[in-house]
């Protein structure tokens, strides 16, 4: 082997062995901008107290850690709300109860097809994955439910060499994230439309 | 020169892998001062944390998880493989 042809095999491996993904909302539900309001009394001007809310969160899909990540999104997205930031996980216990249930469903097989051709051809192959998910928000009080409401969104990965100077703001884990975000302040805002997160409609 | 070829191999190799894999590793667990620590504002959620090793993937996305993992499949084996090669290779030639 020559001297020269060192730099050129070096190359040529950085080029087979780099490779990126990226994540792309497909946007089925719009960007949510909504902004909480500040106090509870903007919630609920009439009210003398903030209504005790508990919450139970749910992740149906194929990986067990979806849960613990789902829990730590909806925590994350009722801090910024001035009621639900007090709300606690339980059982129904308190007056007025949240469930939230989040769905995941992916062509897991398509996804393991392209990424095994993918990973054997170095990426030069792309690989793709849709993960279409579903957020169901119930609110009840007993055994009355108050509010239901279903949003949905998908989430489409590719990987592919060329997508190794992709932003990180396009990886995968972060476009989850923020479509699962943007769902659950879809929720909030219809929540907060409703009227209904009031001591009044919690009893 | 195959030394330096290998070299490069199995550092890209491991570095490649080792980006993809990482989702697959437990997220570590907090440290027992803070698991400890009384709540005292019982207002608040704590604020999402980024872990320090951020992963490719979010559990809650079942097939991107399939794909990342398994298009870094060939990648680890590659790295394995370096690793063995650089191993057994001078010791293989000493023994000879």
């Amino acid at each position: 082997m020559r001297i020269t042809s060192v730099p050129r095999l070096i190359a040529a491996l950085s080029f087979l062995l780099a490779s990126g993904c990226m994540g792309v909302r497909v946007g089925a539900l719009p960007a949510c901008d909504y902004a909480p309001p500040q106090t509870a009394r903007d919630v609920a001007p009439a009210a003398e107290a903030s209504p005790v809310v508990d919450y139970r969160v749910r992740f149906v899909g194929s990986n067990r850690d979806g849960s613990a990540a789902f829990e730590e999104r909806v925590g994350g997205v009722f801090a910024r709300h001035p009621i639900l930031a007090a709300a606690r996980p339980g059982d129904g216990g308190a007056p007025l109860h949240l469930d939230l249930v989040l769905t995941n469903r992916s062509n897991r097989l398509v996804a393991g097809l392209t990424g095994l051709a993918s990973g054997l051809t170095f990426t030069l192959l792309p690989a793709y994955a849709r993960d279409d998910f579903e957020l169901t928000v119930e609110l009840r009080t007993g055994a009355d439910v108050l509010k239901r409401a279903e949003y949905r969104d998908a989430v489409v990965t590719v990987i592919h060499f060329t997508l190794v100077f992709a932003p990180r703001p396009s990886q995968p884990r972060a476009v989850v994230e923020e479509t699962v975000d943007n769902m659950l302040m879809h929720a909030l805002r219809d929540l907060d439309q409703s009227g209904l997160l009031t001591p009044a409609a919690g009893g | 020169m195959r030394i330096i070829v290998a070299l490069t191999v199995a550092f890209l190799a491991s570095a490649c892998a080792a980006q993809k894999v990482r989702h697959h590793e437990p997220a570590p667990a907090a440290s027992p001062s803070a698991q400890a620590t009384p709540i005292t504002s019982p207002t608040l959620h704590p604020e999402p944390t980024t872990s320090p090793t951020p992963q490719a993937t979010s559990p809650m996305a079942g097939g991107s998880e399939m794909a990342t993992g398994l298009a870094g499949l060939p990648a680890a084996l590659i790295a394995i493989a370096a690793r063995v090669a650089l191993f057994f290779g001078p010791a293989a030639g000493a023994i000879r």
